[in-house]
Parts: C-alpha cells; sequence; structure tokens
C-alpha cells in the first residue's frame, strides 16, 4: 500500500504559512518543519495555536468530505463509504452506518441486503404501492425502490442495504493528534493545506493570502461537487505579485 | 426456457433500437409480468385456430369425478373443447367421444363412453353405461385438452410452451410492451 501523507504533514505545511513553527534560521526551521510528529513546543505564535491550526484544517476536511458525501462520484464516494445496516420496507433511513458512524450526505446505491451485488433502482412509489396492493401478480425477483420522506419502500424480501458516506470529528481528531494519514486521498493534500490557510483570519491577520486560498479550495471543493475526479494543482494558482516574495 | 428468462428476454426485446437510459422498458419486468397472461392467452387463441398448431397446446389434466361430474381447470381453451380425449388411466380399453350436450343426454351408442361440457363442468359417462341423473362414473380420467400456456407457480421454473410457439408468445410480449397491439406482428 502506497504511504500517504499524515496528519502533520499539513499542519507544517499550514502552520509555515502563517509563521506558526518555532525556528528563527533556516535550519532551526527547516529541523521543525520536518520534525513528525510535531508538539506545542514546536509551534511559537501568539496568534494561531498548534489545535487552531489543526482545527482549521479538520475543518477543511469536513467541507471536502461533505462536497464528496453530496456529488455521485463513485472513486470519491468511496474513499468515506459505508452501508447502513440492514433496512426493511418501510422502515425509517438510519441516520448512522452500521459501525454506528455518523452518516453524511446524499444516499447512494441501494444493494439487497442477502446479495450485495444486486444494485436495486428507483422506481415511482406509485408503482410500488401497486406492487404491494396486488403481490401476487407477481412471481419475479424485483429488484426495486423508493426513498420517501425519511422512508425506504422497497421490494426485497430481506431488506437493502443502502451505501453512504460517513464522517466521524472525534475519531478525525484523534487520528490528528496521533499523525496518522489523512483521511481522503493525497491528491486532496493542497486542498488540505489550502482550506486550512483560508480558515486561519484573525483580525486583520493573513487576510490576503487566506482569500488566495480560499479561491483555490473553493475551486476544488466545486469540482468534486460537479463529479470531476481531477481537481487543479495548486501550482496554477494565480499568485498576487505583492505576495510573491 | 425458464419464466424468469422468457421475462427478461422480452423486456431487453423491448428495449432493442432505443438509448437504453431513456427506454420506458428500461425496469419494465413489473409490466411484462402482468401483461404476460394477455399476451399468452392472445397468443394460444391464435395457435389454436390452426388445426396443426393446435396440437401444440393440448396438455393432460387430471380430473377426479365424484358422480360423473368434474371441474375444468381454468386454463382449458373451451372454444376448442371438441378437440379434447379423455382417457382412462386405470381402464385403457375405456374409450370416451365428445358429444355435445344434447348428444351427450340423448346417450345412443354404448359402446363408447362419452363427455361434455357444461359451463366449466366436464360430465362423463363411461361405456355401457346409460345416461341417468345423478351420473355414475367417478375418480380420475385424464383430460387432454387446448389449453392456454400459463406462468408456472416460481419464476424459476420452465414455461410450459412449445419452443415452436416461444418465439411468437414473446414477440406478442414485447409488442405489448411498445405499446403495440399484442398480435401485430403475429400470424395466425
Amino acid at each position: 500500500m502506497p504511504s500517504k501523507a499524515t496528519y502533520h504533514d499539513l499542519l507544517a505545511a499550514v502552520a509555515l504559512t502563517v509563521n506558526a513553527l518555532e525556528g528563527t534560521d533556516p535550519v532551526a526551521l527547516q529541523t521543525v518543519y520536518a520534525k513528525r510528529p510535531l508538539t506545542d513546543e514546536d509551534f511559537d505564535s501568539s496568534i494561531v495555536p498548534m489545535n487552531a491550526i489543526r482545527d482549521r484544517i479538520l475543518n477543511a476536511e469536513q467541507r471536502l468530505v461533505l462536497s464528496i458525501a453530496n456529488s455521485d462520484d463513485p472513486f470519491w464516494r468511496a474513499e468515506i463509504g459505508s452501508v447502513t445496516d440492514t433496512i426493511l420496507n418501510g422502515a425509517l433511513v438510519p441516520d448512522s452506518d452500521i459501525n454506528g458512524d455518523t452518516i453524511v450526505g446524499a444516499y447512494g446505491a441501494v444493494l439487497d441486503a442477502q446479495d450485495q451485488t444486486q444494485i436495486c433502482s428507483k422506481m415511482d412509489i406509485e408503482l410500488l404501492r401497486n406492487r404491494q396492493n396486488a403481490s401476487s401478480l407477481w412471481i419475479m425477483q424485483q429488484y426495486n425502490y423508493a426513498f420517501i420522506g425519511d422512508k425506504v419502500i422497497h421490494t426485497r424480501p430481506n431488506g437493502v442495504v443502502v451505501q453512504v458516506c460517513v464522517y466521524d470529528f472525534n475519531a478525525q481528531t484523534a487520528a490528528f493528534d496521533a499523525d496518522d494519514p489523512i483521511l481522503l486521498p493525497d491528491a486532496l493534500v493542497p486542498a488540505y493545506i489550502a482550506g486550512g490557510v483560508a480558515g486561519l483570519v484573525r483580525d486583520d491577520e493573513f487576510m490576503e493570502q487566506a482569500q488566495l486560498y480560499a479561491q483555490y479550495f473553493n475551486n476544488v471543493n466545486d469540482a468534486i461537487l460537479k463529479n470531476r475526479t481531477s481537481v487543479s494543482d495548486l501550482a496554477t494558482m494565480v499568485v498576487p505579485q505583492e505576495l510573491q516574495r | 426456457m425458464t419464466y424468469n428468462d422468457f421475462i427478461i428476454q422480452s423486456v431487453m426485446n423491448s428495449i432493442r433500437g432505443t438509448q437504453p437510459s431513456a427506454s420506458p422498458n428500461l425496469d419494465a419486468q413489473i409490466f411484462a409480468e402482468t401483461l404476460f397472461p394477455i399476451a399468452s392467452q392472445s397468443i394460444s387463441e391464435l395457435a389454436a385456430q390452426d388445426p396443426y398448431k393446435r396440437s401444440l397446446l393440448r396438455r393432460e389434466k387430471t380430473i377426479t369425478l365424484t358422480a360423473g361430474e368434474g371441474v375444468i381447470p381454468d386454463d382449458v381453451l373451451t372454444v376448442y373443447f371438441n378437440d379434447a380425449t379423455l382417457l382412462n388411466s386405470a381402464n385403457l380399453n375405456a374409450r370416451y367421444a365428445y358429444r355435445d350436450y344434447p348428444d351427450f343426454v340423448r346417450r345412443g351408442d354404448r359402446r363408447l363412453g362419452v363427455f361434455t361440457r357444461n359451463g366449466t363442468t366436464l360430465m362423463v359417462i363411461d361405456p355401457n353405461a346409460p345416461f341417468s341423473i345423478p351420473l355414475t362414473a367417478t375418480g380420475n380420467r385424464t383430460l387432454v385438452v387446448p389449453c392456454v400456456v400459463v406462468r408456472p407457480a416460481l419464476a424459476t421454473d420452465e414455461l410450459d410452451c412449445p419452443p415452436e410457439m416461444l418465439s411468437d408468445l414473446s414477440a406478442a410480449l414485447t409488442n405489448a410492451l411498445n405499446g403495440m397491439h399484442i398480435g401485430a406482428t403475429i400470424g395466425p
């Protein structure tokens, strides 16, 4: 399995951007920048402490997760994908997955609970009701469903499961503190960093660079929402002259 | 061919020539099943009009007689009931001939047994027996009679339809799914 960026890789990159890392000369700064895991002592900013940077990075992650969860791109969704427990006909759609994690975003495919290679297709509620009210007319296996309000109506005798996206902020905070690999693919590392930097504004500090990074972050976010699997690179971002040093 | 495969084949054929994702028949099994008995009835009647094809529709039905009467199954094509034959599997020497009801009552030559249809009731008089009220024949008889192709009990069961007629039935169901007259492309 390829190695993945860790949360403290992002932390170092974002902290550097807001001058939050300890180290007054290039060698000392490089040492801290490369150190893993980072600790409170590696930070030297009275504007943004370490945990504030962590929270902004995780906020960016939350926004990316929500965009992925609201897209119907299966490749992105698989990164945070899960399934619900078995749902019987007419039952409420659960708000947590089979492991108890909170479901976010749109529902994905509906699968037969017993044979999850059988994908159900959407059908009008009127047809499903007719089928239910005159069930002897049909003997074929039917794989149909409809979401009505907060209920699932379907034709599977042993229930269905729904593919969903999940997110657990507390679990990700713990993963961050442990310097675990990031939740989303490495391709989104620039977006993580941009989103983190975009959130680090205090009074009038870092306003211009926050806007610049927010622009890139929003581009990526929009690309995900529009189901484009390829996102633009941070290097293509137009940097205003006054920020080019 | 199983009923399941037959329904899927007809649905697939009904999609042919269209963009599948835009076809109203993409998930039309539910309609194919409700149309099946109509298509089957229509095609069976068309086939039965041809004396040669009619033989393809002949099915054996075991009917239990009480006081000479038994219930005719509802898949029997009553229009062609006079083409039916009756056997007594316990006594193959007993021969039966169909008679219209008035001739059945008049009885005539007693060397042959006779049978007739009165509504959905099969009435039988055994060889050498007179017409009497009540009738006296009892036990099982085998009625061989043209029948409609019926839906099997399970979708995985074989469809009881001769291969020679299967394509006609499939074409009829495909036509029906496409909103056309069931017999639109089926010859008599």
